[in-house]
């Protein structure tokens, strides 16, 4: 067979949506689709290991530990893991409308005993068809609920006005890591902010612009690598990672925006295109206004928030 | 005649009919039928990969010597024989380029089978029985083609996935035919070859990725587009479903299909329709590595859990694979035939 590879950093004629796992503030105009305070008024359905006989198809009974809290829901247990199969569904009482909105935002806490790395959140609409975002629990420390937003991943054609199903799982095809996750809420959010955008008013700066090609100029000696890393002393959480050769990985596990190719470093394309970002006009004046969007390659894309 | 369909998932869809009957001897030639299949993989990292599930119904051409299509002219147990046929022997049997045997016409239309050794004339195939079907033999036989399997190394080789020093840090495919899964691979960044994940010293480049199965993608790079191209079958697709359990695979044909029309309930013996999801037999259409199933009530589909809603009008997209699981106890399989569109 004739195989044709295009990778998304380089966009393609077909519809891509960036997965992006972005730790923001809290965007505004977010709906809540589920604050778990009763989950079991929501014709809950649980399968997998979160199923009380571990049933593959599943039922409405959870296993012994998955428990409801005061306006929290746990997902705990002895056995309990973080494989796709395994997961928590609650139907909503009828269809909700996103609005188009790109970003699903929860609050939670991780609980002790989780190894799981990460958790999806997935809807469904009435013909079936899916949107999902992936949370990583690191986000979510333990002893109280943290709030964050991630842009989903939406199939082409899901309709954001007839949504019906919300499915919570762990997410991993082979997952067998234990899965210790207390729910406080799931709902919509125009979104966070790009990585650049330091002080999160929608806009980028000359001085935001500025910090990203100082990453971009990140050198190993004489030669320019682009290397970062995650620094949450920095006040844009990453500091630049002179120490690391080009051709060595740089896997971390969260990338800066501009990093759309999630190799953990920024690319002379990469730069450009937060130039294209900071390059918006309206009219004749530079204003550098972005604005999310899930259809892009970085997820962004320029114009002003709504 | 031209078909352009949009897959709702995957883009378009293209299969061009050629316009001449073809003439299924080894001195004729015709033009295939062709198709184009459209896959986004999404992207992930080594903390939360995101898995992609993805079935692979298009085909190759034959490049090995002899008949590429072929009258069967007699059977023996597991052995089919075309006289005068031409093959090189061992050609159609070696593990880095393997080959399927398809009947194109008969009681056997549709259905695959391994080739496990082949002669200049015959062909030793195992996984499904040739007793299983009547088929005709001699001068007006049944016709049957060769079908070329890819592997890892011939379809994914080269930079396409995240290599890594361990199963963890680099992309995953999980094959699944059949019963269940075959195993989960990925390149060794030390070597770039396919390795098992559970035995990275293992290599699994000739692993086949059969098109009657599944595939898993566990993605933790960027985001991918991938565009197959290959053959479309020239006949309907005859698959086998275990009468007990599960069944990886996927309707054979690169055109999207409800569950209304796919119509399992009627096409596979012995389906069990009832109104209550712990004793029907169900279907299930990939969520990203999880599964949503279906079930038919007597009248409809209808989702597992949630509102009773007639789901008739549920997709499954070109190119995506399916789960079939059965409730009964009965040993062995049963055809699903799957009529061309």
């Amino acid at each position: 067979m004739i195989v044709s590879v295009f990778s998304r950093a380089a966009r393609t004629s077909t519809i891509g949506v960036f997965l992006g796992l972005v730790l923001g503030i809290v965007g505004s105009n977010a709906a809540t689709l589920e604050d778990f305070s009763a989950v079991a008024a929501g014709s809950p359905h649980y399968a997998g290991t979160w199923e009380i006989s571990g049933d593959l198809v599943g039922s409405t009974s959870p296993a012994g530990d998955l428990s409801q809290g005061a306006g929290v829901y746990e997902i705990s247990g002895t056995g309990v893991f973080n494989d796709a199969g395994s997961y928590l569904e609650i139907h909503l009482s009828s269809s909700a409308d996103l609005g188009s909105q790109p970003a699903l935002e929860v609050s939670a806490q991780s609980l002790a005993g989780n190894e799981a790395s990460a958790f999806e959140i997935r809807l469904f609409d009435s013909a079936g068809r899916s949107a999902y975002a992936v949370f990583l629990t690191s986000d979510f420390p333990t002893g109280d609920n943290a709030t964050v937003t991630a842009p989903m991943v939406k199939h082409h054609e899901f309709d954001d006005s007839t949504v019906e199903t919300l499915r919570i799982s762990g997410g991993q095809l082979a997952g067998s890591d234990a899965f210790a996750v207390s729910f406080d809420a799931i709902g919509t959010s125009a979104g966070s902010f790009h990585d650049a955008d330091s002080d999160r008013d929608g806009i980028l700066s000359l001085s935001e612009l500025l910090r990203v090609i100082e990453i971009y100029n990140t050198r190993f000696g004489t030669r320019r690598t682009g290397a970062y890393r995650l620094a949450s002393s920095s006040p844009d959480g990453f500091e630049v990672a002179g120490d690391i050769d080009e051709g060595v990985a740089n896997p971390l596990a969260r990338y800066h925006s501009a990093d759309y190719g999630r190799d953990g470093r920024v690319s002379l394309s990469e730069l450009l295109r937060v130039i294209e970002l900071y390059n918006f006009r309206e009219g004749t004046t530079r204003v550098g206004a972005y604005r999310i969007d899930p259809d892009t390659v970085d997820g962004f894309r320029p114009g002003r928030r709504e | 005649m031209i078909y352009a369909t949009r897959s709702s998932w995957i883009g378009w869809v293209v299969m061009m009919l050629a316009t001449a009957m073809p003439v299924l001897s080894q001195d004729s030639e015709y033009t295939e039928p062709i198709g184009v299949i459209a896959y986004r993989i999404d992207g992930g990292t080594v903390e939360a990969p995101v898995t992609t599930m993805i079935s692979l119904p298009l085909t190759d051409k034959p490049a090995a010597s002899g008949a590429s299509s072929f009258v069967v002219t007699s059977i023996d147990g597991q052995t089919i024989t075309s006289t005068g046929a031409g093959w090189v022997e061992s050609a159609l049997a070696m593990e880095a380029f393997p080959y399927d045997v398809r009947f194109v016409t008969g009681d056997a239309a549709g259905a695959r089978f391994a080739i496990a050794a082949n002669t200049t004339d015959t062909l030793s195939v195992t996984g499904r029985s040739l007793s299983e079907f009547s088929i005709l033999t001699g001068v007006t036989g049944d016709e049957a083609e060769l079908v070329p399997v890819d592997t890892l190394e011939m379809l994914f080789g080269g930079a396409l996935f995240m290599s890594g020093a361990t199963a963890e840090e680099a992309d995953e495919v999980s094959v699944f035919f059949g019963a269940g899964s075959t195993g989960s691979y990925f390149i060794d960044q030390g070597t770039s070859m396919w390795v098992q994940s559970a035995s990275p010293t293992t290599p699994a480049g000739d692993i086949r990725l059969s098109p009657g199965g599944a595939l898993a993608v566990a993605r933790k790079g960027a985001p991918l587009s991938l565009v197959v191209a290959g053959g479309i079958p020239l006949s309907q697709v005859n698959i086998q479903v275990q009468n007990s359990g599960e069944t990886f695979t996927n309707t054979g044909l690169p055109t999207d299909i409800t569950l209304g029309g796919l119509t399992l309930e009627t096409r596979v013996s012995g389906w069990v329709s009832s109104g209550d999801p712990s004793v029907a037999d169900l279907v299930g259409i990939p969520a990203g590595a999880g599964w949503v199933f279906y079930f038919h009530n007597g009248s409809n589909w209808q989702r597992v859990s949630g509102p009773t809603t007639n789901r008739d009008s549920v997709e499954v997209e070109a190119g995506k694979p399916i789960r079939i699981l059965r409730r009964g106890q009965a040993t062995g399989t049963t055809e699903l035939v799957v009529p061309l569109p």
